[in-house]
């Protein structure tokens, strides 16, 4: 019997963007580059290993809003056309660094792998990737949990029960939809928590989620076998798991984790930022002269000491990472040793990361996950798990009542909430009050109305999303999130004055409802008070 | 940002994006100086960002870091209300120490509001209950009738707030809206190593934090200190 337990959860997640026209909006290429560098290459990984019959079992959240992009033809086909853009830059990169034997090297790299994510995307998955993780779901691989439909923070929702209820039904009914099964576990987005909330998690049957380490150390008292295993929170039947700091810091920071490694590869280094636009094309760089990053990156990490920037090799890596990994389990394997003196039983380690760190950002970071999970499944001491058996091997009756957190900087809210973004709250709230009002005034509307009222439903949903706010914050594409809050409080607005005057502009619906597509079976009596 | 961005720029659009960056005096600059000093702000601004971020709000930043240029604005957004007339006092607890409020008025109660600024007598009224002996007690801020929004310090940890919207007439008080109810969680590490049957080793050890970071007064009594391993942080294992 292993001695520690480690949960995986990989968190995929991305607010919904779709652009009427194809190429109006570069903020689709977050969904573009998530496809290309983590989630084609990572299934690529975790099917190699299930075929070659290493044990594995990894949490993850696919969030409502990723899912339906993922699921819907319109973006399917752009994701091609994605493919189709960067396959030809390859071809000219080859041949433009056919002088440079070691970028040349490179750009057959970049160019074999987009050739290989369109076969794996059409050949293999049906154009929809989900094909890919609801098969390893199946061969219990890997466990598929849901979060908020549009992945709002919870701490500010407090007051508004119903449209947290709103946004966990249909949460529950898209997963449903898309994985044929229902979820037992629960990512609280941003880690964000508020007391209250396991009781309405357990009205929908949800058995556990995770937080930040304060929801546990300041919480009614500290539990007894500190963070490292679950607690029945509240007066609840729903368990808390807590994430793990120091697990973090090894994956995450530039600094002091593994990514930062000199010889691993540079992110923010790109030909894009280099070469005319001409050469470029039309995917890179877009009509108003902004440019997006081509995935073609020639340097790595090199030292800031040094001047001249080192050109990747991505031949001597393979030692490092593999380093790496067996550093990893070495650090956790002597934390659960010391952790054995403290607890009761075998602790568990909670290692929540964000998918797209593995690939996107850490280039090496998928061999990295799968030299750690070989690693493992040959190891008698950590084994990795999902929540729900390790809360069907360990009873974890003590009852505390959790403090409200996230994993933002300080630990609460202010990422969401400043100066840059507050504007944003007294619109929401409105059209969230709005919206229970309208299924109010109308409960048993049919034909057009009732298209009215899903679709107001819907755009209610999208203004709650916690990236806009954090997207404001950030810097990156703040303009491109104001203007989303913006357009879902205006289509909101639009149908609730067209309803008040008791008419629905069908053409203006038709359009929004094709844009703004997702939850296509929502009913809007969710909202009802 | 790159270089060949800003140039495609009017000097026009130029002086905007500087303005917005807070160059000052850009209308005076050479439009080469201009591009640089843009390009200098937009560098300092995302590497202050970056520092100041801890490790899992970096890597949510690097998954919508696609773009070689940050996007400019030069256009306005489509109008939405800016008031949805209703009158209405709302509370969000952005931190254990920090609140942040807003409020609008309705059209029964605009007017009333304004003449109320007008005497220095429209206010919010913050309710404080002690949540551990059921005190109550509230102070009030002054607010003018053109402001929407505070951000206020809650100065107590384990209480309950919420706020009324005031105006002060002389036959007394009149409420125009009364917000949510919040709770202030504030906590700190000494209160619980000393309310529990834990010494601070072991506490850090079970929290996960053994070896984060030198407890250098060894008071321990401060909860920020949670933000300071979760900021920044030079970690090592535990022994």
């Amino acid at each position: 019997m292993p001695k520690g337990y480690l949960i995986f959860e990989l968190n995929c997640h991305l607010p919904f963007v779709k652009s009427s026209t194809p190429g109006e909006y570069p903020e689709e290429n977050w969904l573009n580059d998530a496809i290309s560098n983590t989630y084609l290459p990572l299934l690529r990984t975790l099917r190699n290993l299930d075929t070659g019959s290493v044990p594995f079992k990894l949490t993850f959240t696919i969030s409502p809003t990723l899912a339906s992009m993922l699921a819907d033809p319109v973006l399917q086909e752009r994701f091609v056309s994605y493919l189709d853009s960067r396959i030809a830059l390859g071809e000219k990169e080859v041949e433009r660094t056919a002088s440079e034997p070691e970028k040349n090297k490179l750009a057959r790299m970049y160019l074999e792998a987009f050739l290989r994510n369109k076969t794996d995307f059409i050949s293999l998955y049906g154009m929809n990737i989900l094909n890919g993780f609801n098969e390893l779901q199946k061969n219990g691989k890997i466990n598929i949990i849901t979060t908020f439909a549009t992945h709002c923070y919870l701490p500010f929702f407090q007051s508004y029960t119903g449209s947290v209820e709103a946004q966990i039904f249909t949460a529950i009914e898209t997963h449903t939809t898309m994985f044929n099964s229902t979820p037992r576990g629960f990512w609280l987005p941003e880690l964000g928590y508020r007391s209250g909330i396991e009781l309405t998690l357990s009205k929908f049957k949800i058995d556990y989620f995770f937080t930040a380490v304060h929801a546990f150390l300041f919480g009614s008292k500290v539990p007894a076998n500190g963070i490292y295993a679950p607690v029945r929170v509240g007066e609840s039947d729903v368990y808390a798991f807590c994430r793990d700091l120091a697990s973090s810091m090894y994956v995450l920071s530039q600094d002091d984790g593994y990514p930062g490694d000199f010889a691993y590869r540079e992110y923010s280094h790109d030909i894009s930022g280099e070469l005319d636009s001409e050469y470029l094309g039309r995917s890179i760089v877009y009509p108003d002269g902004s440019r997006v990053k081509s995935g073609f990156k020639y340097y790595s990490n090199t030292d800031s000491c040094h001047d001249a920037k080192q050109i990747y090799d991505a031949g001597k890596v393979a030692d490092i990472v593999k380093n790496h990994a067996e550093n990893y389990i070495y650090n956790l394997k002597k934390r659960v040793k010391k952790l054995l003196r403290y607890t009761d039983r075998p602790p568990v380690i909670v290692c929540p990361y964000d998918a797209q760190v593995f690939g996107h950002w850490w280039y090496e970071g998928i061999d990295w996950l799968k030299a750690v999970i070989t690693e493992l499944a040959s190891d008698s001491e950590l084994s990795l798990i999902y929540p729900e058996d390790y809360l069907a091997k360990n009873k974890c009756e003590e009852n505390i009542s959790l403090s409200f957190s996230s994993c933002g900087n300080g630990g609460y809210s202010g990422d969401w909430l400043n100066g840059t973004n507050d504007w944003i709250y007294r619109h929401i709230y409105s059209i969230t009050d709005k919206m229970t009002e309208l299924a109010n005034r109308f409960p048993d509307e049919t034909g057009l109305k009732r298209r009215a009222l899903n679709h107001a439903a819907r755009e209610a949903l999208l203004t709650q999303a916690s990236d806009w706010p954090f997207i404001i914050k950030s810097g990156i594409a703040s303009p491109f999130a104001s203007r989303q809050i913006n357009e879902h409080v205006y289509n909101f607005l639009k149908i609730y004055n067209d309803l008040s005057g008791n008419t629905v502009d069908t053409e203006w619906l038709t359009n929004v409802e094709k844009k703004n597509s997702l939850f296509p079976d929502i009913d809007y009596h969710i909202f009802k008070g | 940002m790159t270089k060949n961005r800003l140039q495609s720029l009017s000097l026009s659009d130029l002086i905007t994006l500087a303005q917005q960056q807070g160059i000052i005096n850009p209308a005076d600059m050479e439009r080469e100086d201009l591009i640089d000093s843009i390009i200098d702000a937009f560098e300092e601004s995302r590497l202050e960002k970056l520092e100041d971020d801890n490790w899992t709000i970096q890597s949510m930043y690097r998954k919508f870091d696609i773009f070689q240029d940050e996007e400019i604005s030069l256009e306005k957004v489509a109008e939405i209300p800016d008031h949805f007339n209703a009158s209405k006092v709302e509370i969000l607890l952005v931190n254990p120490l920090m609140a942040f409020v807003f409020w609008e008025y309705g059209d029964s109660s605009r007017d009333i509001a304004q003449k109320c600024s007008r005497h220095n007598n429209l206010l919010l009224r913050v309710h404080e209950k002690n949540l551990s002996d059921n005190s109550e007690s509230f102070f009030d801020i002054p607010i003018k009738f053109e402001e929407n929004k505070w951000y206020i310090n809650l100065p107590s940890n384990g209480c309950q707030y919420y706020i009324e919207l005031i105006c002060q007439l002389t036959t007394g008080d009149k409420v125009l809206a009364t917000s949510n109810k919040i709770e202030s969680p504030l906590k700190i590490t000494r209160d619980i190593v000393s309310s529990e049957s834990i010494n601070r080793s072991d506490f850090l050890v079970l929290a996960g934090v053994y070896g984060f970071y030198d407890d250098e007064d060894g008071s321990g009594d401060n909860s920020q200190k949670i933000v300071s391993f979760l900021n920044t942080g030079s970690i090592r294992e535990g022994e």
